[in-house]
Parts: C-alpha cells; structure tokens; sequence
C-alpha cells in the first residue's frame, strides 16, 4: 500500500501545471490544492481500510458469510446432496424444521456422517462452530471444507471408506482445513488484492491504465465500495441485512471454483493429515485406518494434486510421534457397509 | 564464579519438575473426585479451561489425574489438549477476540447459513442447493452430545462429548 501512495504522489507532482503567471493563475492552482488534499485525504482513509484487510485475520461473521456462499456454490456445480426438503416446505421454514420427521436413505447416511463428524470437531480447536457434515451425490471420491465448518463429503468417497476410522480420518482432514483457516488466507490475500484495485481506481485516469483495466477495476471498485463503508478496522460484517451480494459474489466464486479443482498448498495438505491424525487418535480410532484410505485412493483429479500418499503417511506418523498424547488403538468398527 | 553454572541447573531443575500444563478442549468436560463412569463431579470445565497434569490413573488409563482451582480431580484423556482452542474474532466487536465460552454464549456460532447466504443464493439462483444445505444444518443440530456419547459407547471409542454418566 506504501507503493500505491507513491504513485499517489507522483500522478500528483507530474499533474503540476507551468508556473502561475497572474492572479487568475494563482487562484486556479489554489482550487486544484484543495481538491488534491481532500482528494488525498479520501485515499489516505482507503489506504487504512486495506492496510487493515491486509493486517487482521478474517472475523467469524465473515468467514460464515463466505463459507456457507462457497458450501452452496459447490453443491450446486457437484450435482446436489443426498437429502431433499420435505414436500412442500418453504425455505424459510427449513432452518426451524424438525429433522428427525426425515426417514429416507439420504437424511440417515447424513445424520451418521454428522455424528461422526461433530464427534470429531467438538474435540478440535474450534469445538463451538457451527459444524454441519453433509453428503454429496457425486460420484467422485473426494471432500470439501467451506469456512465456517461446512464439510461436503462425495457418495464416491463414502464408497472408498471400508470402516467408520477411515471415514473419521477424512472428515478429520477436512476439520483441519476449517481449524487451520487455509481457505481463509487465500480468500484475505483476494481481498486485500481487491481493496487494493478500488484504491487504484481512486486513483483516476491519471495511472494510464488501458480502457479494459478501467473497466474492470470500475466493476471491482464498485462491489467493493459497500463493503469498505460497513468494514471497521478491516473487518466486514456480511450479517448485516441488505449485504452487498455483488461484493460476495465477486470475493468467492473465483476462490470456490479454485478449490474445487485444486489441493491446498503442500504445507497445509500435509498439516490437515498430521491434525487429522491427532484428532481421530485422541477420539479413540486406528490410525493405521486413515494411512490404509490415503494409500489406496485414486491418484487422479484433485486427489491426485495433493502430496503423494507416502509423504502424506510419512507426515502422519512423525506427528503422532510428536504428540504428547498417547493414542490408543481400536474403534475401528462399525463397517460402513452396514450403515 | 560456579553461581552462574548454579542458577542456571537450579533454573532447569525446576522446569523438569514442573507439572505440564494442559488444556480442556471439549465442552462441558467432568472433572471427577475419581476416575471411571459413575465418580461425583468435582467440577465441569469448559473449552480453554487449563489444567496441570499428574498422568493417567493406573487402573483406569483413559481418566488422567489433573489439579484444578476447585482441587485434584481425574477427568478423561481425550477431553485434554496441549494447545487451547481457538477465539473466534467478530465483526460487531471491531474484531476482538473471544473465548469459546463468551461465543456460545452470544449466540454467535448457532447457525451456519445466515442472511448473506440467503442473499447469495438468490442472485445466483440457487435455491435447491441451498434448500438441501438447509435441511443438512438442521439434522446436524439435530444430532446432539447425547447421541455422540451414545454412538462413541456404541463404536468403542472415547465418550468424551456428552458423556455425563
């Protein structure tokens, strides 16, 4: 942001006219003085909004916002979940519905997977989210955490689980994710990219920016002007009513679709094992179950871009080792198979 | 001159006989007069809540010995962290943090969807997936630590959410 003020200040030292020859001369450039430090002034507010995007951690309130947006996105493009709304319920109603009147097939493979889930999470880091667990149809074996703690497991990777410990290992990765906030530290870094391109923006015509550039620094200036006018101290409240959706739209479908087709980086894939691995030891299951399911899943697609399945082992075990809890062994059943 | 050499072993000493400190990381963890499932509560301990740590009980290795502000008492090993769990930050609050305790207690982590979700789920017209997510939330609130510690009984593993006896 230092850089952007120096540019600030060159566009305003190469705007200088000629030296003021009469009064009308002197009169015109005392306008264009206080233009400029009013101008000047503005910028410097919006500087201390993006330094602050760019110093804090992102808030609770907002990283719900951007998890359950990002949790719908995925959901929608991997084709659905297993449970329905029953017949004739409005959405209004659903968050409020007793959901133990569900009886078919998909409410009872989520209600397990959620206990499994909210058994492991309730024993995390971050024991008090709001931990919702639910079912992909898709076919593909894979999982997905959104920020907030909403874990999306595939029907594809239930498949690839033999044992509840195996199941608990991926669920427990997928945890990681959302205790680590590594979703969080990409989506702050677009933010602060955003922020910045709103302060360009500010900026004028004067940084010589092609027609195109102007363009879409317009649209991102635009969505983003709502948020920097409810964020304080960088922190933006998406909870409150008449949120600006475009803001929201802009900051996570880009990150969402990117998710869905990449790993993490190598450092947090790896530190989601080694979590994993603590928390499903310390909740009473094998280990050597979660080691077992990383070995023998597809190599391809996303899974296929995280690190290589005996490093990911090799991670898991030196983290146990470090661990000053003992782990304990069993707890191995009930077989997936009979669920 | 041994002083310093003195100190500094005296210093090191201490530190190898001090008792490791610990965190709860589970909510409404028991702390009991004595191990096992049917000991008198001492005291109920909340996430964050830090503990010292004498070791496991000898007969019963899963309750681990720990000295509390209301005395010795055992409480279960996986209830124990060496790390405290994490505060939440929120926006109303100009982002300062809170204990686990302080946000439940607001309110704050009740819901998963709120009125941004909504809100996104209408611009892009989206309104099955987010039905469906709706109904997941619901019958994840529906599954509570009574049926954790029923399901942790059930598969052999640690009852350490929900298992008051």
């Amino acid at each position: 942001m230092t850089r952007l003020l120096l540019v600030l200040l060159a566009v305003a030292v190469s705007g200088c006219k000629t030296m003021p020859k009469n009064l009308d001369d002197w009169f015109a450039l005392a306008r264009e003085g206080k233009d400029l430090a009013s101008r000047l002034q503005e910028l410097e507010k919006r500087k201390a909004s993006c330094d602050a995007i760019e110093k804090n951690e992102v808030a609770w309130d907002e990283e719900r916002a951007i998890g359950g947006a990002t949790a719908i996105r995925w959901v929608q493009q991997l084709g659905g979940l297993v449970v329905t709304p029953p017949p004739g319920a409005r959405t209004d109603d659903l968050p409020s519905m007793n959901a133990a009147s569900l009886t078919d097939e998909g409410a009872k493979l989520t209600t397990y997977v959620n206990t499994v889930g909210k058994n492991l999470a309730a024993q995390s880091s971050r024991p008090s989210l709001p931990w919702t667990f639910a079912v992909l149809k898709n076919e593909q074996p894979n999982a997905y955490a959104a920020p907030g703690g909403v874990v999306l497991v595939t029907k594809g990777m239930l498949a690839q689980c033999e044992n509840e410990a195996q199941l608990a290992g991926v669920l427990a990765h997928e945890i990681a994710h959302v205790t680590g906030r590594h979703a969080l530290h990409d989506y702050r870094a677009k933010k602060t990219r955003e922020c910045a391109g709103s302060f360009i923006k500010a900026l004028g015509d004067e940084t010589g920016l092609s027609s195109m550039a102007r363009a879409r620094l317009e649209s991102t200036a635009k969505a983003f002007e709502g948020l920097l006018q409810k964020s304080s101290n960088g922190f933006i409240d998406f909870g409150q009513k008449g949120v600006n959706v475009d803001a929201l739209v802009t900051l996570v479908d880009e990150q969402a679709d990117a998710l869905l087709t990449n790993a993490y980086s190598r450092e947090a894939e790896l530190e989601a094992d080694a979590e994993a691995a603590r928390l499903i030891a310390n909740a009473g299951y094998d280990v050597g179950e979660y080691k077992k399911l990383l070995a023998k899943l597809p190599k391809g697609g996303v899974i296929g871009k995280h690190p290589p399945a005996d490093e990911r082992t090799k991670f898991v075990e030196d983290a146990l080792a470090k661990s000053k809890t003992l782990p304990t062994s069993g707890g191995v059943k009930p077989s997936l198979q009979q669920r | 001159m041994s002083r310093p050499p003195l100190l500094a072993g005296l210093l090191v000493s201490l530190v190898a006989l001090a008792e490791p400190t610990f965190f709860i990381r589970t909510r409404n963890a028991r702390v009991q007069k004595a191990p096992g499932p049917t000991g008198e509560v001492l005291v109920i301990l909340q996430p964050g809540a830090t503990v010292e740590w004498h070791g496991p009980d000898s007969a019963n290795p899963r309750w681990h010995k720990v000295t509390t502000a209301k005395g010795d008492g055992f409480v279960l090993r996986a209830a124990l962290s060496e790390t405290p769990p994490q505060k939440e930050l929120t926006a109303r609050d100009g982002g300062a943090p809170v204990d686990v305790e302080a946000f439940v207690s607001s309110g704050a982590g009740v819901r998963a969807f709120t009125e941004a979700a909504t809100s996104y789920s209408k611009e892009k017209v989206y309104f099955s997936a987010y039905d469906q997510l709706l109904v997941s939330e619901a019958i994840a609130r529906s599954v509570t630590d009574e049926r954790l510690a029923a399901h942790a009984k059930d598969a052999g593993l640690e009852v350490v959410v929900g298992g008051a006896p």
